[in-house]
Parts: structure tokens; sequence; C-alpha cells
């Protein structure tokens, strides 16, 4: 086939670009979104990674002061 | 050594990112040869013209969406029965592409459909069950974004695409069954009425389908295995493994 009948396809060009168009437009948005989506992944699990020793203090501090004091012994 | 150690998360993770790459590279590689067939090689069709060149992607396509339903379901089968959540995580991971390669093989079927039948769309058998192939695929998508809790939205969602089976078949000899307008099968295995290049243009694509499917399923099953265990020791220590994180 000549580079010239390979666009113009014998008059069927429009159809014939506009399937492989819409094939290559999915694919580029599903590599993109792919791509974002591992990012938002990987950010997500560092941020729980990086909150979870600051969440367990909070947590410590909030027990500890919910739980009132001991109760002061009678002195003989 | 057995293949079930690599159904643990922290096994299974690194494995599925050398997969991608693999994959990846065979199915841009099987792409150029398959598209340098289609375009160059193989001859003008004598009865369809230069339109018939769609089949190089609708057909592939076509297959590849009826194929990774069934896998889909097969996934989700195996996630009701052992209740494990790799299996319903490769159903969910499969979704998006198996919708995408269903539009695909839609919108390439109704721009073939133009020049060679004179419309872009009847309510045939072959094209209204692929329609429904599509909306099971977002079915799927929808009920598990719809469940907040992930272990019950994988119940859910495995149950769907298991009943959704059911069309595949449906499909595949709707052509053979009633009356379509969609031309019967050109191939069937053992048999084809094709040209040789168009053929093996058709059979290249295919396998290059098939690689893309699998690398970027496992693409997202690895993104998706993050966003479920964040937090878990193997996700802890792949962060620490990552450049870009290490600091953190």
């Amino acid at each position: 086939m000549s580079s010239a009948t390979l666009f113009t396809l014998s008059g069927h060009g429009f159809y014939i670009w506009a399937s492989y168009g819409m094939l290559a437009l999915a694919v580029l948005l599903e590599l993109i979104f792919l791509r974002r989506r591992r990012q938002q992944a990987l950010h997500q699990a560092s941020q729980v990674a990086k909150e979870a020793p600051a969440r367990q203090a909070v947590v410590q501090a909030v027990v500890q002061a919910a739980i009132p004091a001991p109760p002061a012994r009678p002195q003989p | 050594m057995s293949i079930f150690k690599f159904a643990s998360p922290a096994r299974f993770y690194p494995l599925a990112g050398k997969l991608v790459t693999l994959f990846g590279w065979l199915a841009a590689i099987l792409c150029v040869v398959g598209l340098y067939i289609g375009f160059v090689v193989a001859p003008t069709d004598f009865q369809q013209g230069e339109s018939y060149r769609i089949i190089f992607i609708h057909v592939p396509s076509a297959w590849m969406a009826m194929v990774i339903y069934l896998v889909m379901a097969t996934w989700s089968a195996a996630a009701l029965i052992w209740n494990t959540r790799l299996s319903a995580h490769m159903a969910e991971a499969l979704a998006p592409t198996g919708a995408m390669f269903a539009f695909v093989a839609l919108w390439s079927g109704a721009f073939w459909g133009k020049p060679t039948w004179g419309t872009y769309w009847v309510w045939d058998a072959r094209l209204t069950s692929t329609l429904i192939l599509l909306f099971l695929y977002l079915g799927f998508m929808a009920l598990k974004a719809s469940i907040d809790d992930p272990r019950k939205a994988d119940r859910a969602a495995s149950l769907l695409a298991i009943v959704g089976a059911i069309n595949v078949p449906i499909i595949y000899f709707s052509v053979r069954w009633w009356n379509t307008l969609h031309q019967g099968s050109s191939v069937t295995p053992g048999t084809s009425k094709m040209a040789s290049a168009m053929l093996s243009g058709m059979l290249i694509m295919s396998l290059a389908a098939w690689a893309y499917a699998i690398a970027v399923s496992l693409h997202r099953v690895r993104s998706l295995m993050i966003e479920r265990e964040a937090g878990s020791d193997w996700v802890k220590q792949t962060l620490a493994d990552l450049p870009s994180y290490r600091e953190s």
C-alpha cells in the first residue's frame, strides 16, 4: 500500500481512523489513570505510615486522660 | 516451592511488578508488528475494501472483552469459595480493562458497520449482547464503589460477575442462534476463511491485547493492594524500598 492510500484508505479513512483513534485514546486514558492511581495509593500509604506513631500517641494520651486517677487511700 | 506462596501479598507484589514490565513490552512490540502486517502486508479485501482493516482492533477487542469477563468471573468465584482477598482484588483490577475493550469493540464495530451495512447501530443479537456486557462491567464497578465495607462490596460484586457470565456464551453463539446482521465467525478453532496475512495480523493483535490486559490489570492490582493494605508491614517495607518515599 502506498503512503497516500494509507491515509485516505480509498474513502474509508474516516471510519478506520475513528476506530483506531478511539482505541489509542482509550489506552492513553487508561495508562494515565493507572499512573495517577498508583501515585495516589503510594502517597496515601506513606501518610498512613507517617501518622501511625503520632496517632498512637494521641490515643494513649486520650486513654490516660479518660481514666480517673485512683482515689487517694484513706490515711490510717 | 509451590505457586501458593505467591498468594501472599508480600510475595505477589514484586512478582506482579516484574510481570507488568515484561507484558508491557510484549504488548508494545506485538502491537507494532501486528499493525505493520495489518496495514502494509495484508491485501485489500475484495468485498469490504479498506474498511475491513478495522477488524485488526475490533476482533481482538471483542475477544478480550469476553475473555476478561470470564477470567473476572472465575476470580470472583474463587473469592467467594475460598474467601481470598487477592482473588477479589484481581477481579476488581480486570473490570475497567474489560469495560475498555467492550467499549472499543462496540465503537470500532459501529465505524465498520457504517461503510459496510450503512448504519452505525442495529439492535442485532450480537451487538445488543455486547452492549449488555459493557453494562455488566460498569454495573460490577458501580456496585463495588457503592458499598462502603470492602469485604461486603467484594462479595456482592463477585456474585454479580458470576451471574453475568451467562452473557458470554450468548454473545459467542449469537451469530449462530439468531439471524443476525453481524457476520458469522470468520475464525473458528481449526478453520479460517481469511487470507493468511489478514489472519496473522489479527492473531498478533490479539496476542498484543492479551499482553496489554495482563500488564494493565497487574499494574492496577498492585495499586489496589497498597490502597487496601496501607499500614501493613509489607506495604511499609515496599515504601521503604522506593527512593521517593524513603525519607518519609
